[in-house]
């Protein structure tokens, strides 16, 4: 049996005990959705991405080759090119940030990249015609796909992409914009509202890999 | 007929029963159930588990309890922070990738359920603080699940998210309408 004295700490105590079992789940109240505590893993981790792509005219490349390529920060959404809703705007945001790209003279410095997860039907015809329909400027713009089913599990584990197949061969899928240096690591990842703070990113790093050159 | 189906609810075999019934979902072979619908882990599951608790306390009628003040006060906050906390898009997440969360979840609701007896016989107006308050609480995150447009938990579709919002709503009502129903004759000021 309880002591009388002992009594007013019981409450005291649950409350404690949920208050902390709340702070831990939420890392401190910052990450009530799974999607943000991935986003903010992410942000510390930064880790080398190795995923193999192939480009709209079907060569096979790494996430990392390209980008040394360019030797262009990287800004990149995954996407699948028959989407009709969240890809919509997922590419509406790139359309803006070509334009922007463009009136900034950034050209030179920062690269969109579209990375389809439709491992099995998008081929680079459909990559050719989404591009059309998105008005792309292939200076600025890329397009490509996954290479195989293991790139798709390397960027499920790696970057906590989150796809999941619907009936009609639809696809459901979380998004967002991640930032990646020149050399193919991961800088940044942004919500899929705030292709802004993504560019800015961008800049700042091309900004700083030119300064040490 | 009624007092039949009282005596057998109360019988500890059927508590036990309702307590599998309520872990069932969580084992490998039946996981899809969860999986494929936030309603059924919302709506089906996390309350089933609170209702076994509560047959559990009915057939053994457990003796630790002391009627006091405090003990009422730290049942109540008990239920009412465990069902906030499995009310969070990330606890629901982590309860279906994570297995030692889902025994978090099975244990705390079994507790939940266990302590809902000896809070229920607490002042009225206590409980009638804590039973509006979980009301109040069920129709908040109904209303935001329901309404959002973003996918909440990474687990579930959208569609599912709505569904589940509006189960909440519902379910909000009617522990509404049975505690008034209770309360129909019963005075709060006098005991």
């Amino acid at each position: 049996m309880i002591k009388t004295s002992l009594k007013p700490a019981l409450p005291c105590l649950v409350v404690v005990f949920w208050g902390l079992f709340f702070l831990y789940i939420t890392t401190g109240f910052a990450n009530l959705t799974l999607e943000s505590e991935r986003k903010a893993n992410l942000f510390l981790t930064k880790p080398e991405l190795s995923l193999h792509l192939v480009g709209e005219n079907g060569q096979v490349t790494t996430l990392a080759a390209l980008a040394k390529q360019q030797n262009k920060t990287l800004v990149t959404e995954f996407i699948y090119t028959q989407c009709k809703t969240l890809c919509l705007t997922l590419g509406d945001y790139f359309q803006q940030a070509q334009t922007q790209i463009k009136l900034q003279v950034l050209e030179k410095k920062i690269h969109l990249l579209s990375i389809s997860f439709d491992v099995e039907r998008d081929n680079p015809e459909r990559l050719k015609s989404y591009r059309k329909r998105m008005r792309a400027d292939n200076d600025i713009w890329s397009l490509a796909t996954l290479h195989s089913a293991d790139d798709l599990m390397a960027a499920k584990e790696q970057l906590g992409l989150i796809v999941l197949a619907t009936q009609f061969k639809e696809f459901v899928h979380n998004s967002a914009f991640l930032v990646i240096s020149n050399q193919g690591k991961l800088l940044g990842i942004y919500d899929d509202d705030d292709v802004q703070d993504a560019l800015m990113l961008a800049a700042k790093q091309s900004n700083q890999q030119s300064r040490a050159y | 007929m009624f007092k039949l189906l009282k005596k057998l609810l109360a019988h500890r075999v059927m508590a036990w029963l309702v307590v599998l019934l309520a872990i069932a979902p969580s084992l490998p072979a039946l996981r899809f159930l969860l999986a494929s619908s936030m309603m059924f882990h919302m709506l089906i599951q996390l309350p089933m588990l609170i209702v076994a608790g509560y047959l559990l306390s009915t057939a053994y009628q457990p003796k630790f309890f002391q009627y006091s003040l405090y003990q009422y006060l730290s049942c109540w906050l008990w239920i009412l922070l465990a069902g906030m906390f499995w009310m969070l898009p990330i606890s629901l997440d982590k309860a279906l990738l994570n297995l030692y969360w889902d025994l978090f979840k099975i244990l705390t609701l079994l507790v939940s359920g266990v302590l809902l007896r000896p809070a229920l016989a607490s002042p009225k107006i206590l409980s009638l603080f804590f039973i509006g308050s979980t009301v109040m609480m069920l129709f908040f995150i109904g209303y935001f699940y329901q309404d959002s447009d973003l996918r909440l938990c990474n687990s579930y579709l959208l569609e599912s998210q709505k569904t589940a919002g509006i189960g909440l709503i519902f379910l909000a009502f009617a522990i509404l309408f049975v505690a008034a129903y209770k309360l129909r004759e019963s005075s709060l000021l006098v005991e």
